[in-house]
């Protein structure tokens, strides 16, 4: 403690990769296995399930992705029908329920599992006319014309909600702001119950605030205070390698508490409006 | 709602009930009420208290000899106790509320699960 939650998934290999290779299992084989001895709090983990069942859940994250692939095609100016190409790059495209449900209801005809460079782009071995560099490639791209990152999605502070059904996250950063490096937020948050003598600070990340209200959690973050105490004051900062970086302590009893660090957030880079030809822009 | 988090955010407004029960918090409440509403009438001037018991203003100059102070993570079982706490409460009825968490509930509930282990 405080323990980061890839972390947390990274010591326990054994279920990362079961649940890798049995998803791949269950897409050729109809079914897979995740077998785990011990798991957590001393028990163990055997779960066989079907592949019409591992559909059912990835159905609603296929429905979202399609929901704010639609919106971000709209806000361009474009529709699914003008598309001109919907290139596919990552493990996940991979996935057949994903492929059928972006061909059925967004991309037609005009889906691209292959990228076709010009030649003298291809000099890598087996490099970067790899479907799975695109993204790679366009953040390169991206910059060399010094394109500066951005927030991908807000990131923030997940709280104990009075009312349950009450949004409980806390943005910090906004999705779209940029992340420059030097950039600094306070925040003070009120202390529901310091019985035990800590604060628990949830650092969570946002895609999108219907589908995912309280976020997405990433770190958890206990901080020593006193019984007493009933303000948590909270420091983030954006470093030089745009790592956040995250200190805290109590208002009125100084906490010993050494800052933490976020280094993997989730960046990207603005992208330019799709300049679509009126022509194509239809009714 | 979130299982782990003891944060929140809250309003500076008082309700009207708040005088019956401001003589029940600590000086260190007190004081907070007092910095985020100036207004409402809460002084620790030793020869003018307004708004604040005898206890509570004892307890005030008590603190003012506290200097600088340091609260560690390993001291008075801070590190387990609320680990402890949160299973015992919560893990008791996990099987009748395990159906109605949602997914980012069920990883909280075990971010306690593994420390616990």
């Amino acid at each position: 403690v405080p323990f980061d939650v890839d972390e947390l998934l990274d010591g326990q290999p054994a279920l990362r990769l079961q649940a890798e290779a049995q998803k791949i299992e269950a897409a050729r084989s109809q079914r897979g296995r995740i077998q785990v001895f011990p798991f957590a709090a001393g028990q163990d983990l055997d779960f066989p399930f079907t592949a019409d069942q591992f559909n059912d859940w990835i159905d609603g994250d296929i429905s979202q992705a399609i929901t704010l692939l639609g919106r971000r095609v709209r806000a361009a100016g474009a529709s699914p029908s003008t598309l001109a190409r919907l290139v596919l790059s990552g493990g996940t495209c991979n996935l057949p329920q994903v492929r059928r449900r972006l061909e059925r209801e967004v991309g037609g005809g005009c889906i691209v599992t292959g990228l076709n460079l010009p030649d003298r782009l291809c000099f890598l071995p087996g490099g970067l006319d790899d479907i799975s560099n695109a993204t790679a490639i366009g953040a390169a791209l991206l910059a060399s014309q010094d394109a500066a990152p951005v927030f991908a999605s807000d990131v923030g502070v997940r709280l104990a909600a009075a009312d349950p059904a009450e949004d409980a996250f806390f943005p910090v950063f906004r999705a779209g702001e940029p992340a420059t490096p030097g950039s600094h937020r306070p925040a003070s948050f009120f202390i529901t119950d310091a019985a035990h003598g800590v604060a628990r600070l949830l650092i969570a990340e946002r895609l999108d605030p219907v589908t995912q209200p309280a976020g997405r959690l990433l770190r958890v973050v206990v901080v020593p205070i006193d019984q007493k105490e009933t303000w948590l004051n909270v420091e983030f900062h954006i470093d030089a390698l745009r790592s956040l970086t995250v200190t805290a302590s109590g208002r009125n009893v100084r906490s010993a508490f050494e800052s933490i660090h976020l280094h993997q957030l989730n960046l990207g880079y603005p992208v330019p409006a799709v300049d679509v030809p009126a022509a194509s822009r239809g009714a | 709602m979130s299982l782990l988090s003891n944060l929140r955010l809250v309003s500076n407004l008082v309700p009207d009930t708040s005088q019956s029960w401001f003589r029940r918090l600590t000086a260190v409440e007190m004081r907070d009420i007092r910095d985020r509403c100036p207004h409402l009438g809460i002084s620790f001037n030793p020869d003018a208290p307004l708004g604040v018991t005898p206890a509570q203003m004892a307890e005030h100059r008590q603190q003012l000899f506290w200097g600088v102070r340091h609260v560690d993570l390993e001291a008075g079982g801070r590190s387990s106790a609320w680990l402890e706490d949160i299973a015992a409460r919560r893990f008791a009825v996990l099987t009748e509320e395990a159906e109605q968490l949602d997914e980012e509930q069920l990883f909280e509930v075990l971010c306690v699960a593994v420390p616990l282990a």
